[in-house]
């Protein structure tokens, strides 16, 4: 019987990194800071996971995925509710499970104290629960750390995975802590009162870290590779943890991470003045501006596509859409000189030809483009913030593509003295599989020198954004196993059709999570305005370690 | 139905496609790549003439392949060309989809759209006669205009490869094919003569476009007028005309389609066209491409659309609402005022009637130097000497004209593997004129890609490693029918369709066993060409291809001598320096080796296999300007990093696989493996310098990430060695082709006797191995091969136990061992099993499985010496000895 049947729709998902250009990022920031994760923000589930392992070998014994996620989930849930009941804010940030936590102290009608909380119906029992996944915030975000740090060894098959001797000695150094007892003892319980909760959180809560300094040290030592490993992750995470540190004692009110990002790139602070880093930091400083430089690469990429995305609806009720009607428009809207334009680089126009656009921008950018960068009033930073302004769904305005092609020029221009991209912080067999960077923009660009401004625009629009998409959405429809809809927009009979938009926010480097950690260990302290400044502790050990004195 | 999930299954060796719009970006990068990627080169489109002017216009984003990849037609239908459809063809079989869907990515992957998916197989033929209808209205759909020669004599080379698509057989009692072109009248005078005697009472409609006057709808209220005619639309999304709903007889009723479940309360546009229709005791459902316009269903002959759709009928009354999930709920649903509804109707515009074009192309092809344009029409009043062909910033005067057709030099512009768009220019009426945009074909390019693109395909991965990233299961298939996918010897009676023009030149009739037509590397690498793989595959000193090339280098090279002594450093490279159309040089009958193989037989049989890897080798560099320069021994890189990537293709590494960092690792998430696998190639060709053939790749057990493609490219290999194996004579290569059987052989239970069976005819056939090792025999010869596998499997597994090189050398020592012969077969747990190639000072050997020319030789004392222990001499252990006899024997056969 020749029935009819109905097209299956391809699964649909917002997705990520429409442009195939973010990934670049996350791949230099994983080589920067190996082993943390933006979700693994505190230090001190690197030893009480290997705890929670070795008190389940030793009370339970049995090989079971089932059981040990069971007795898993129990112990995260219960630490995550002791510091809650301990501490507010950064105290319990990273805390997992912390905003499940939190509004049921939150319900918690009357005198806190007496009441009771069902651990076993919070961590397992309800739909509700702490967290969905079955092996929590350890399957999903910690475990991978744990094995990268040498903390555990991840076996197949197997439900548990074995502590190495590192992970022997973390576990026992958890042990070790007045609470650890009390904590085992509450495994057992089905409901513990908050009185008893809070009594453990002045133990085992996550921001009482410094209160066990063997604990506390054995953290430290794994984290920055006091031991001295060779290997290539290890001695990286060490440098880039000295150099936020570093960054924590030279930028005036102490460390935030958007400073930390600019300080690398400019080698300045936002007030414009100098940072000094130690020569014996300068390879890492390097390695991060070339993240930050990438960074910048994709900003300009993005806002043009947002721009096209917010513009596309209008178009289609004018029977605009066709890329013709669109790179008109962007034409036209360089027609349209910003301020910036007209102060800082005057005799630019639509028609300039592209390499003398570029002379023009090392000029502005300074008299000689020197290393390391310098911040000026027309620079990378500057591009950013205008391109950062809403577009308000109008056709391409002006401003946007001007900042764009400004901030791909300066990218250009800077790369003359920064020589090969990416070679300052990943091999190059690693950039070479990077799908769009800067490597591209440059020899695009050096074939692109002859034309008019408005031409390098509208090519630059039409392959780094609409046919870069429509390449990349199509290379994720082709994943056979993971096929999915990410188009954005799609092209049907010659014109554009929108489809849906998306938020675009630059890529998070983990420096956060490696902030976190420093606080944890007592190297770093909160400050105003989102800052960390460096503490004593911090101090000596950011001068042991940069004078290579064994900590 | 998923259509991107079917497409990827599909094996066919043609495919035709017929839509109203067309997505050149989605079908080259996803479509045409699918297809091709599993062995179908021939792919042809008839796609609605404006529509493929619109694509074509500048500030568009046009095809690029058009016309050197694949075929295009446009149709000129007096309104427009509007089937939807997908018709993919075997010689034996099938399979036809028929619906709504444009060949878009929303028609293929988010749009409401409604599909029939049909099939013919020799023992399921229930369905032959609606194909044969098909592919009669193509032919009708391409005489509507002047269409171009190489797509006419395309589309007859497919009819003489599947002869039973030309045959009239009887139609399915319960299912008919309503077109136009062709059939009787328009879609509605059909549909009414095949419902003559049925009493209708219910009608339910579904679609999203009508006419401005609703006239279609009103003839079909009117034609059915008893009946309850029920209209389900989008209702802001479809374009019925509110102003024009009063007017609309009285058992019309409008619905949302929302209220049953479809089109997802409007974020997913519904472009499905139905027409349900029911009587007491039968429903029949329309399905297709006709909207409900009277251009779709009641244009007289010679107006209106072309369109396609199928009947079905069944004798459940209520049978399709309850396939299509509406049964029973429309009863219950409240009608929609379409009056007060603000739908997507916009009144039509009116175009002035302006003067006709004094020529409309219609088709273009470029045969050699010569450039053909058809025409529809001609004016009269063109100044014909002011005619040009313009294409990009050249332009060429007209050189012939005949009735309907016109001759121009071809260009110099237009002889790139890209499309080439080109116009006609002319004064006329005292004005510049010119015409729309047409792609021009061209043949000879069309030769080379439509014909064999599977190692173009394959080039194009492994050049830009983008093989690495995209879709693995692609390669995987890909590999698997690369061996199998020569052309025969000689032309055929049914050749593989290959698109030829009737006037074409001798160099487009020259036989189809001139192989191997290479890469289409604009299209896959498209900006990404990457060169990584230089540098990796300058690591691989070994591989299997390898290891034919020198089998087959050294017969033709080997010099006579007995058979212990080495084989002679075939110089490949320095022979590819001095290319011609000479014979190799083919040894006399005292030279032949012992086999019971003709010598010219080997010899065809090696110059062919040379030969094919001599132009693929060709076309590469061509295609890379020279820019890298491949060696033959370069091209068994090639080979083997698609087979590491097959081998990679799974969950979890084999055990003895270990990161630099001592890490096992895990490749769960397709991420992962696209993030890893370079680093794993990486890895393995630096572990796998100096050894014969990595253990990682031939552990000889069965691991469950084993595919049936991966299976079956095994046993093409095996095969393959098997027969090359009958055709060497030294010890060394026997050696190889041992190894290489150990590591295809391996039996599976995943392969049913028949699929290899198959495959092995296909593969004995396609290298004209039948001298060699005849169809009948082949699987004798592979089990035999298997068992020599298993041999060298066991003795790996005794020697290993007993130690490494160290624990070697120290029994070498303390038994006096002796310095091994030139010959002699040796093992070591790093290299694996190899020989003496040759005996150097201080105790040194050179092995003959060390291509590595910088090696310094090997110390003799870090080796067991199997030939010297089965001969007698000093053994560890009586087990030990044993093995070293077996694999003696085994080699020596």
């Amino acid at each position: 019987m020749a029935d009819p049947v109905w097209l299956q729709k391809e699964p649909e998902s917002v997705g990520r990194d429409h442009l195939g250009v973010q990934a670049a990022s996350q791949t230099i920031y994983a080589r920067l800071l190996p082993g943390i994760r933006n979700l693994t923000k505190r230090a001190r589930y690197f030893s009480f996971y290997p705890w929670v392992i070795d008190t389940y070998a030793r009370r339970v014994g049995v090989k079971d995925a089932q059981r040990f996620n069971r007795y898993l989930r129990r112990a995260e849930y219960i630490l995550t509710l002791a510091t809650a009941l301990q501490g507010e804010d950064e105290d319990t940030t990273g805390a997992i499970g912390i905003r499940f936590v939190n509004r049921l102290l939150d319900d918690l009608v009357g005198p806190r104290d007496t009441k009771q909380i069902d651990i076993e119906k919070g961590a397992n029992d309800c739909e509700d629960n702490y967290f969905r996944a079955s092996r929590g915030g350890y399957g999903i975000y910690y475990v991978a750390s744990l094995a990268e740090l040498g903390i555990i060894e991840i076996r197949s098959g197997e439900p548990v995975e074995l502590l190495r001797p590192v992970g022997q000695q973390l576990a026992a150094s958890f042990a070790q802590t007045s609470g650890a007892a009390a904590l085992e003892k509450a495994f057992d319980a089905r409901r513990l009162s908050v009185k008893e909760l809070r009594a453990l959180g002045t133990s085992i809560s996550l921001s009482r870290l410094t209160e066990h300094p063997a604990e506390n040290d054995l953290l430290r030592d794994v984290l920055f590779n006091t031991a001295g490993d060779p290997s290539e992750e290890n001695t990286t995470r060490r440098q880039s943890f000295c150099l936020v540190l570093t960054a924590a004692k030279l930028l005036r009110d102490g460390v935030r991470v958007d400073e930390f990002r600019h300080g690398v790139y400019y080698e300045q602070d936002f007030g414009g003045g100098t940072i000094p880093w130690p020569e014996s930091l300068q390879p890492i400083v390097n390695a991060w501006r070339v993240y930050q430089q990438h960074e910048y690469f994709n900003q300009p990429l993005h806002y043009l596509f947002h721009q096209l995305l917010d513009a596309l609806p209008a178009l289609e009720v004018q029977n605009a859409n066709t890329w013709a009607d669109y790179a008109a428009r962007i034409r036209a809207a360089l027609r349209q000189r910003p301020k910036w334009v007209r102060d800082s680089v005057p005799n630019v126009t639509a028609d300039t030809r592209w390499t003398e656009f570029l002379q023009t921008l090392e000029t502005a950018l300074g008299e000689d483009v020197e290393l390391p960068n310098r911040n000026r009033p027309v620079s990378e930073q500057f591009f950013s913030e205008v391109l950062q302004r809403p577009t308000q769904g109008k056709p391409p305005g002006g401003s946007t593509v001007w900042a764009a092609l400004g901030m791909l020029g300066s990218l250009a221009v800077r790369a003359r003295v920064h020589g090969r991209p990416y070679a300052d912080a990943v091999a190059p067999q690693v950039s070479q599989r990077f799908g769009l960077g800067l490597d591209h923009l440059l020899r695009d660009f050096s074939t692109l020198g002859g034309l008019a401004l408005a031409d390098a625009a509208v090519w630059l629009v039409e392959h780094y954004v609409v046919r870069r998409h429509l390449h990349v959405a199509l290379r994720k429809l082709s994943f056979q196993r993971q096929g999915e809809n990410t188009f954005k927009f799609f092209v049907e009979n010659g014109r554009l059709r929108f489809r849906k938009s998306f938020s675009f926010g630059d890529t998070t480097p983990r420096v956060a999570s490696a902030i976190l950690m420093l606080v944890d260990l007592g190297m770093l302290q909160k400050a105003d305005d989102g800052r960390h400044r460096l503490t004593v502790t911090g101090q000596k050990l950011l001068q042991q370690s940069l004078a290579g004195v064994t900590i | 139905m998923r259509l991107l999930d079917f497409l990827r299954s599909a094996r066919p060796t043609h495919a035709v496609f017929g839509t109203y719009v067309f997505d050149p970006w989605f079908y080259e990068a996803y479509v045409l790549r699918h297809l091709r990627a599993q062995g179908c080169t021939s792919q042809f489109l008839l796609i609605d003439h404006d529509c493929l002017v619109g694509t074509l216009e500048a500030g568009g984003l046009p095809p690029t392949l058009m016309g050197t990849h694949y075929l295009a037609q446009g149709i000129c239908a007096p309104e427009a060309f509007h089937p939807k459809f997908l018709l993919l063809l075997t010689r034996e079989s099938g399979e036809l989809l028929l619906g709504s869907n444009n060949l878009t990515v929303p028609g293929y992957t988010h749009n409401d759209e409604l599909l029939v998916h049909l099939h013919y197989q020799p023992d399921d033929t229930v369905y032959l006669a609606i194909f044969q209808q098909c592919w009669r209205y193509i032919q009708r759909c391409l005489a509507l205009q002047r269409s171009s020669e190489v797509v006419l004599n395309h589309c007859q080379q497919i009819g003489e490869e599947c002869p039973w698509l030309l045959a009239d057989s009887a139609p399915p009692a319960d299912t008919w094919l309503l077109g136009w072109p062709g059939g009787d009248g328009s879609i509605a005078d059909q549909l009414a003569g095949i419902l003559s005697k049925e009493v209708i009472r219910h009608v339910t409609i579904m679609a999203p476009y009508f006419d401005a006057k609703l006239a279609a709808l009103t003839r079909l209220a009117k034609t059915f007028s008893h009946a309850d005619v029920r209209v389900l639309v989008q209702p802001a999304r479809c374009t019925v005309n509110p102003g024009r709903v009063p007017s609309l007889p009285k058992n019309v009723r409008f619905f949302d389609l929302s209220d049953v479940g479809r089109g997802e309360d409007g974020a997913r546009f519904f472009h499905a066209k139905s027409i349900l229709l029911e009587s007491r005791k039968n429903s029949y459902c329309l399905m297709g491409s006709a909207n409900i316009s009277v251009a779709a269903l009641y244009a007289p002959p010679d107006h209106g659309n072309a369109e396609l759709c199928l009947l079905s009928r069944h004798n459940d009354p209520e049978h399709f609402r309850s396939v299509l999930g509406i049964n029973g709920t429309l009863d219950d649903l409240t009608p929609i005022d379409m009056t007060a509804v603000k739908t997507a109707y916009s009144a039509p515009a009116t175009v002035p009637p302006g003067d006709p074009p004094p020529l409309q192309p219609t088709a273009a092809e470029q045969d050699g130097k010569m450039v053909r344009v058809f025409c529809g029409l001609e004016s009269a009043a063109i100044t014909w000497e002011t005619l040009q062909l313009r294409v990009h910033q050249t332009a060429v005067p007209l050189s012939q004209r005949t009735a309907g057709e016109l001759r121009f030099a071809a260009p110099e512009t237009s002889t790139g593997d890209a499309s080439t768009i080109g116009r006609l220019t002319c004064r006329w009426k005292g004005k510049d004129w010119s015409s729309t945009p047409f792609v021009i074909h061209n043949i000879v390019v069309l030769q080379r890609y439509v014909q064999a693109g599977r190692f173009g395909k394959l080039a194009g991965y492994m050049r830009r490693g983008s093989f690495l990233s995209g879709d693995l299961s692609a390669v995987a298939s890909l590999m698997a029918e690369m061996l199998s996918g020569f052309p025969p010897a000689q032309a055929k009676p049914a050749e593989p369709a290959r698109p030829t023009a009737k006037t074409a030149s001798a160099q487009s009739l020259e036989p189809s066993a001139e192989p191997v037509r290479v890469p289409y590397e604009q299209f896959l690498t498209g900006s990404e060409h990457q060169k990584t793989w230089v540098a990796k595959a300058g690591y691989a000193t070994h591989s299997d291809l390898d290891a034919y090339l020198r089998l087959v280098a050294s017969s033709i090279e080997r010099s006579a001598g007995g058979e212990s002594e080495p084989a002679a450093e075939p110089l490949l490279d320095e022979q590819e320096e001095d290319e011609n159309d000479d014979q190799p040089k083919i040894r006399t009958e005292e030279e032949r080796p012992a086999a019971s193989v003709r010598a010219s037989e080997v010899t065809q049989f090696q110059k062919r296999f040379l030969s094919l890897l001599q132009r693929y080798r060709e076309e590469l560099n061509q295609s890379n300007l020279q820019k890298e320069p491949l060696s033959l021994r370069d091209m068994g890189k090639l080979i083997v990093i698609g087979q590491t990537t097959l081998f990679f293709c799974c969950k979890d590494l084999p055990g003895d696989f270990q990161s630099p960092s001592g890490k096992k690792r895990r490749y769960l998430e397709l991420e992962q493996v696209r993030e890893s696998l370079q680093d794993i190639l990486h890895c393995w060709f630096l572990s796998n310098r100096g050894r014969l053939i990595d253990r990682v790749m031939i552990e000889p057990g069965e691991h469950f990430y084993r595919t049936a493609e991966i299976e079956f490219f095994l046993v093409t290999v095996g095969l393959l060695a098997a027969a090359l194996r009958r055709v060497s004579n030294t010890s060394f290569d026997r050696l190889l082709a041992a190894a290489t059987h150990w590591r295809s052989c391996v039996h599976s239970a995943r392969l049913q006797e028949g699929e290899i069976t198959l495959r092995a005819q296909r593969v004995i056939e396609n290298l004209g191995l039948e001298p060699i090792m005849h169809a009948d025999r082949w699987q004798a010869t592979w089990r035999e091969a298997a068992g020599l596998g298993r041999t060298l499997a066991a003795a790996q597994k005794t020697l290993r136990d007993f130690g490494d090189g160290a624990a070697w050398l120290g029994f070498n020592k303390t038994h006096a061992a002796g310095s091994p012969q030139i010959g002699d077969i040796l093992w070591n747990p790093a290299v694996g099993f190899t020989s003496v190639a040759e005996l150097r000072v201080g105790g040194k050997i050179w092995l003959s499985t060390d291509w590595n020319e910088q090696s310094k030789g090997y110390a003799a004392g870090n080796f067991a010496n199997l030939s010297a222990i089965a001969r007698g001499g000093p053994s560890p252990n009586a087990a030990i000895r044993q093995v070293c006899q077996s694999v003696i024997a085994a080699i020596g056969k």
